[in-house]
């Protein structure tokens, strides 16, 4: 499986409204016991905006100029962050079923990324 | 230095790939995702070439280059680099061998053997 | 001293940034056609690329890897394959004009038809890329390329009204039979030859292959905000020549012998020598760089290892690509396009994908991740915006203004 077959797939909520699509996938990072990466798929990223996702505005580094993130932002604003244990992917659809709501979904930068 | 979260699209795709002694790779062009008997789903491999780069970009260009690669390397699957063998996640991604040891680099040899070496001075740095 | 000595060279080169062919004939083209009501285009240029190439600068010295390697993390593979392709394509035909302009200064000087200096000077293309060390390259076409000050005296010796420039420049007008579209594609034109894009790569990686640490930002600098104002000086020396010599005499420029005219006028056959000894350098240095350009930016895009500096067998791909493009512009060349046109359009195509060029850099110079501390202030992100608001116009405008003067008639 590849995460490329993830990413863009169209998500939908509990309803059946149009999430938006997958534009980036949440990664736990761990060391094992003896010494390797480990990393765990936590949730995935939906929403519109991708430009300004992938450029690291909307939850990322980058700040400036100001107008530019301001409106990078905005642009950003319906992005929600899914868990991984509520999502249900359907490969072969290309599709992303969500057991939640979209008003009950968290905004990426709430989330706590560091 | 990694951080606890990361995001794949920041921080993990598309990232420069060099091998224990800093000689350039290649880049992360897809990861392996590999689902476990108890539901969690975790990455489990760097993916590079343009197999791997061909299916991201997709389209008619993305096809001609996952073609490409298959043809090149006479096999179906793209380049893979287990995650046990990377060293350093930041940003840069360091691997934990030199490149000579690893599936990756055959397209860079055979230009090297093939075409490059065969012109004289080809050995020499200017600096 | 040898500091010093280091400081001027690097000066050099970023003059050599308004020296190539693309700049030699338009800025000939333009003075005879439109005068001084240009130069303001120059101004606007200079303060523009400055305002990049320091960014590119900036990142280069601090992460240690060019801007083009940090456009694809930035921009996504789709957006990133584009620019490359666009990239590469653009850098392939000014590459070819540039190997014709070299071929055609030599003819200038030999009275041997200028297609049968293609080859020899290809051939002594690779010899530089292959055997000479990047620095003396760089320094190589630095200091013979000063000999196109002559342009600059030339200015005096001809005895101008300066009253008279100074209006000129400061009030743009468009002589009569020629239209604003047609003033405004040339302006198009001129700022696409003078913010050329392999500039910016080329610096970029050139600080790489130099290695230079953050300790080299400063001299980076120096590099571009003295180096660029005095190539910006040259280009409008070069206008000003045009616009005493040849637009009083109605004469347009179609053939680079019409650029050296005016210093012909000025010292005669001694300028005429200094002049095309100059363009030759200066062309064959801009050479050198273009073909590096285009090679860095899709080994950069795809992660192969790359570098002058290195090995030829330690970047294999890197100079296998090096060599099939340089291949590919002769092949070019050698149909006989007119190189006039070829450059026209190289220029002209560089203008129309600038903002492709500028973007990411703008974007990676925000991003905290790469520069920590060293982000771009509100100083830097001004300038960055508002020149991006600039080349957006000019690639906006680049298409309509084509066809709507049929490529500047």
């Amino acid at each position: 499986m590849r995460l490329g077959d993830l990413l863009w797939a169209e998500a939908e909520d509990a309803d059946g409204e149009d999430l938006g699509q997958v534009h980036d996938v949440r990664l736990r990072h761990s060391m094992t016991p003896d010494g390797r990466h480990r990393l765990v798929v936590e949730g995935v990223i939906v929403g519109a905006g991708a430009v300004s996702a992938r450029m690291g505005y909307a939850y990322g580094d980058v700040q400036g100029p100001w107008l530019v993130a301001r409106l990078m932002a905005w642009l950003g604003r319906h992005s929600r962050y899914v868990d991984w244990g509520d999502l249900e992917w359907r490969r072969d659809e290309g599709v992303v079923r969500v057991a939640r709501r979209a008003g009950e979904l968290p905004h990426p930068a709430e989330t706590g990324h560091d | 230095m990694t951080r606890e979260h990361l995001d794949v699209g920041l921080d993990l795709l598309d990232r420069h790939v060099v091998d224990r002694d800093g000689r350039d790779v290649g880049k992360v062009d897809d990861l392996e995702l590999t689902e476990r008997d108890d539901g969690t789903m975790e990455i489990t491999a760097l993916l590079l070439g343009p197999q791997a780069l061909g299916r991201r970009v997709g389209g008619v260009l993305g096809r001609t280059m996952e073609g490409i690669g298959a043809r090149l390397r006479r096999d179906d699957e793209p380049a893979r680099i287990g995650l046990e063998l990377v060293a350093e996640l930041d940003v840069v991604i360091t691997l934990t061998h030199p490149i000579s040891q690893l599936p990756v680099g055959r397209s860079e040899a055979w230009f090297r053997t093939h075409v490059v070496e065969p012109i004289p001075g080809s050995r020499s740095a200017t600096g | 001293m040898k500091k010093l000595l280091g400081i001027f060279l690097g000066v050099f080169t970023a003059i050599g940034g308004f020296m190539d062919i693309g700049d030699l004939v338009t800025d000939a083209l333009i003075g005879a056609r439109f005068g001084l009501s240009l130069v303001w285009v120059t101004v606007v240029a200079v303060v523009g690329i400055s305002a990049y190439t320091e960014m590119a600068a900036r990142v280069a010295t601090i992460t240690g890897r060019p801007v083009f390697d940090l456009v694809r993390e930035r921009m996504g593979p789709r957006i990133a394959l584009g620019n490359v392709i666009v990239s590469y394509f653009v850098n392939a035909i000014t590459l070819v004009a540039e190997l014709c302009g070299v071929a055609l200064a030599i003819e200038l000087l030999t009275d041997v038809h200028y297609l049968l200096w293609v080859p020899p000077v290809a051939l002594l293309a690779f010899l530089v890329l292959w055997k000479l060390p990047f620095e003396h390259m760089e320094r190589m076409y630095g200091l013979t390329g000063l000999t196109l000050f002559v342009f600059v005296v030339a200015v005096w010796q001809l005895g101008p009204d300066w009253g008279q420039m100074w209006h000129d420049v400061v009030h743009p007008t468009i002589p009569g039979g020629e239209g604003l579209p047609t003033y405004f594609f040339y302006a198009v034109v001129m700022l696409g030859a003078q913010m050329t894009p392999y500039e910016v790569f080329f610096f970029s990686s050139g600080a790489v292959e130099h290695e230079w640490d953050e300790g080299d930002l400063g001299e980076a600098r120096w590099n571009v905000f003295l180096g660029y104002p005095i190539g910006g000086a040259l280009a409008i020396g070069i206008q000003a020549t045009a616009y005493l010599v040849l637009q009083p005499a109605g004469i347009q420029v179609e053939h680079l012998s019409q650029t050296v005219l005016p210093v012909a006028v000025a010292f005669g056959k001694v300028g005429i020598a200094l002049a095309v000894l100059g363009i030759v350098a200066a062309t064959f240095g801009s050479l050198m760089e273009t073909l590096l350009s285009s090679s860095y930016t899709v080994a950069q895009h795809f992660g192969w290892p790359w570098g002058k500096a290195k090995a030829p067998v330690e970047a294999s791909r890197f100079t296998a690509l090096t060599i099939v493009t340089l291949l590919l512009a002769v092949g070019v060349a050698l149909t006989s396009l007119n190189p006039i046109t070829i450059t026209i359009y190289a220029v002209y195509l560089g203008a129309a994908t600038l903002p492709f060029t500028y973007v990411p850099i703008l974007v990676v110079a925000n991003d905290r991740r790469y520069l920590g501390e060293k982000v771009n202030g509100w100083f830097a992100n001004a300038f960055g915006l508002v020149y991006l608001v600039v080349v957006s116009l000019a690639a906006l405008a680049a298409l309509p203004l084509l066809l709507v003067t049929k490529g500047g008639l």
